[in-house]
């Protein structure tokens, strides 16, 4: 015990541990070159450790301390090191301030980690929203109609969809059985012309699409477009796939099927692609897709104008787009809990922080399906946002007082000195 | 601050630190239906011209020892050829217009099975005029492999209207070139009747493979008649003995129905010696029975210097039709001996 006490106490181990942290911010800045950044930082920062694996570049140590765990660490160190040195004198009050801004850092960076939430709100003009939807996760969703205004959601992440796992819950009237789940999948259309293998099921989706698993992406800018392969028992086996839940990808499936069978054709096949998945049981008829996790709020967001500007004669032949001015996404707030109506603009640096929420103007384009403008507003949930702040602030007042008490300190001793 | 308070808190603070994870847990909420967002619809709610406008019929004649298959979204007919050798399958799928654009044509299909594109000077070679349903299309063949698998397709194609029809024999390489023919003279009866025009001729099918012709009979083949290739939806055929430059023939044939009957075979046969039909009434005076084949008739057609000896022959569920003809005289030379070769069970 006393051992252990020395050993979390120890500056030692404070320089150690700040030597590991830059030497991992190195390490895993460099890593995210060939892994990806999203990939990258949830490897080497968002863990415990980091374990060297196949495929690795061949500076990848076999182990090193992670992000969670160097910082965790460096909190205990922190935590235990004022606790044995700590006393309430106006001689260590600037250093027992500081130390507690960066001890508050260090925590509020963990919270961040922990409870903050990225997602985005796609709205062309004229539509209303009341969710947003995660960027990277995806969930298993199985729909019915409670009556004709509202819908009972069982939402199954896919962290739980392991190939061969089975999930069950008491809302849903059968056993979902994982036959297969693949991270990453690509479509092709069962067409007569081609050598079709056999169909992954005889039911929904699967009698005219065809779903083939694809390698992982790890871009930043590029996406996993997982399908599911489930067996529903007694209802059979259904392919899930999230391309069916996304109207711009099946606009962007039917506009390439178009190029080469015609755009009537094409429509038809991209409503074949886009027709509801449905399984009777219990008397009930489930709705099943596999979309972009999303996230529910208790208020709308209707999308009312967009305003795309760009630099008077910065538009070119080799740059149609010219240089962007000022995105700006006028929408109407609808909040039926508090009987709140109104309209605010979102633009660059003028997020709108409403109900514990900020809505960043993110993209802006023409809607490909209609002719209208189309806005996409990064939604973050942050319950933390106001610590690194209040901690900067600590750190500052910390740093003044200590300065000023030893200058005034320093000035006092040199007027004696003098008047001597 | 005692010592032990201190450890407790730190000890804590780790715990607390190396748990606090975020769990992924299934959730039940309910919400909103979600309705279409104004002023768009998506393309996918949208009811596609093609996903409901009323599809072509076909009519044909279905080959023996083809199965239909029924139709799916894409093609209008499917059929199954399962045969000792392997098995195809055909189907007729109409498309856009592709009119014009025949080098994409030819070129797609190669790609599919890893064969390197066409260029613009060697399509001419690789395109065959053939008839479709009384119209002008054109063939095409390929082999290669997918997915590790040998595959050759035949495909003919038809521009008609706004659409190009997609008429394709795919399988087995023994199968393929056992059908070839057969799915030639397929394509020769299709009919398509587009929608609100006047109902398509009822399709004439004959289901069921009939014994497949390198089936061994136990029949015993008259002395100087010459084993031939039999043709397609034939089990057997045999050129009789000349007589002075006359000349005939014998196919037989085997289906599991009367394929329409005594008079429809009759008149099909009359109209292949350029004889007008008869009705029921001139088909009486036409046929006579078979001795020693219970249900069995004859008919004896002449048309000039040709002559037709003609039997139908209800087996076990089965009905066998057998024709002698050719030149009048070998036709009358051979008439015992085929009388007794029908008479014979096969």
């Amino acid at each position: 015990m006393k051992l252990l006490w020395k050993f979390f106490t120890s500056l030692r181990l404070t320089v150690w541990t700040l030597g590991f942290a830059i030497a991992l911010v190195f390490l895993g800045t460099l890593a995210q070159v060939h892994e990806g950044l999203w990939d990258g930082q949830t490897r080497w920062f968002r863990s415990y450790f980091v374990l060297r694996k196949a495929g690795d570049v061949w500076w990848v140590p076999p182990v090193f301390p992670g992000g969670y765990f160097i910082g965790a660490v460096l909190l205990l160190n922190l935590l235990a090191a004022h606790l044995k040195r700590f006393q309430l004198t106006w001689r260590k009050a600037g250093i027992n301030l500081t130390h507690f801004g960066i001890l508050l850092m260090l925590v509020g960076g963990l919270a961040t980690d922990m409870y903050s939430r990225e997602s985005v709100m796609n709205l062309r003009e004229g539509g209303t929203r009341f969710f947003s939807e995660a960027t990277r996760e995806h969930e298993l969703v199985f729909i019915r109609t409670l009556d004709d205004a509202r819908e009972e959601v069982v939402a199954i992440p896919t962290a739980l969809l392991r190939t061969g796992a089975e999930v069950r819950d008491a809302k849903l009237p059968f056993p979902v059985k994982v036959k297969s789940y693949w991270v990453n999948s690509t479509p092709d259309f069962r067409a007569p012309m081609g050598k079709n293998a056999a169909p992954l099921s005889d039911k929904g989706i699967a009698k005219d699409w065809d779903f083939s698993e694809r390698p992982e992406t790890k871009g930043m800018d590029d996406r996993n477009l997982p399908t599911a392969i489930l067996d529903l028992g007694e209802h059979g086996v259904w392919v899930v796939p999230s391309w069916a839940s996304d109207e711009l990808l099946i606009e962007s499936v039917k506009r390439t099927y178009t190029k080469s069978v015609g755009a009537e054709t094409a429509a038809g096949m991209a409503a074949k692609m886009a027709a509801p998945q449905e399984v009777e049981a219990g008397g009930r008829k489930w709705r099943m897709t596999l979309r972009p996790t999303r996230h529910y709020n208790s208020f709308s967001l209707t999308l009312l104008k967009t305003t795309h500007e760009i630099y008077l004669g910065t538009s070119t032949s080799t740059n149609p787009q010219g240089i962007p001015k000022n995105f700006q996404s006028r929408v109407r707030i609808n909040n039926p809990t508090k009987g709140e109506t109104r309209e605010v603009d979102i633009y660059m640096n003028n997020p709108l922080r409403y109900e514990g929420l900020t809505f960043f103007q993110a993209t802006m384009g023409r809607d490909e399906i209609v002719d209208v403008g189309r806005s996409g507003l990064q939604v973050v949930r942050n319950p933390s946002w106001l610590v690194p702040y209040l901690s900067c602030l600590l750190v500052g007042i910390g740093l003044t007082v200590q300065f000023l008490y030893h200058l005034i300190g320093f000035i006092t001793k040199r007027r004696a000195t003098v008047a001597v | 601050m005692n010592r032990r308070c201190s450890l407790i808190t730190i000890l804590a603070t780790a715990a607390a630190l190396f748990t606090g994870c975020e769990r992924e847990e299934i959730r039940v909420y309910s919400v909103a239906k979600e309705t279409a967002e104004a002023p768009a619809k998506a393309a996918s709610d949208t009811p596609t011209p093609a996903a409901n406008a009323p599809r072509p019929q076909l009519a044909y004649t279905l080959p023996a020892g083809w199965q239909d298959a029924g139709p799916t979204p894409m093609s209008l007919a499917n059929f199954r050829i399962t045969t000792d050798a392997g098995e195809a399958s055909v189907n007729i799928t109409p498309l856009a217009s592709m009119a014009g654009k025949e080098a994409l044509v030819v070129n797609m299909w190669r790609e599919q099975v890893g064969q390197k594109p066409l260029a613009e000077g060697e399509l001419a070679g690789a395109l065959a005029p053939i008839e479709i349903g009384g119209e002008k299309g054109q063939l095409f063949e390929i082999a290669g492999s997918r997915d590790g698998q040998t595959v050759r397709i035949i495909t003919a194609f038809l521009h008609r209207g706004g659409a190009s029809w997609f008429y394709k024999l795919q399988g087995a390489d023994a199968v393929l070139t056992a059908q070839k023919p057969v799915f030639v003279e397929f394509l020769k009866t299709v009919r398509i009747k587009e929608p609100g025009s006047a109902p398509a001729a009822e399709v004439v099918k004959v289901a069921d493979p009939a014994p497949a012709a390198t089936a061994e009979f136990k029949w015993k083949v008259p002395e100087g008649w010459q084993t031939l290739p039999a043709g397609q939806m034939q089990v057997a055929k045999f050129a009789v003995p000349a007589r002075d430059g006359a000349k005939a023939e014998v196919f037989v044939s085997v289906f599991p129905s009367d394929t329409g009957g005594a008079l429809a075979n009759v008149n099909r046969w009359r109209r292949q010696l350029g004889l007008e039909a008869v009705d029921e009434a001139g088909l009486k005076a036409l046929v006579t029975p078979l001795e020693g084949a219970p249900g069995a008739m004859l008919v004896d057609l002449k048309s000039d210097a040709k002559a037709m000896l003609g039997a139908i022959v209800p087996r076990e569920g089965r009905w066998w039709f057998y024709k002698l003809m050719g030149d009048t005289a070998a036709v009358t030379a051979e008439r015992a001996a085929f009388i007794r070769f029908v008479q014979t069970a096969p």
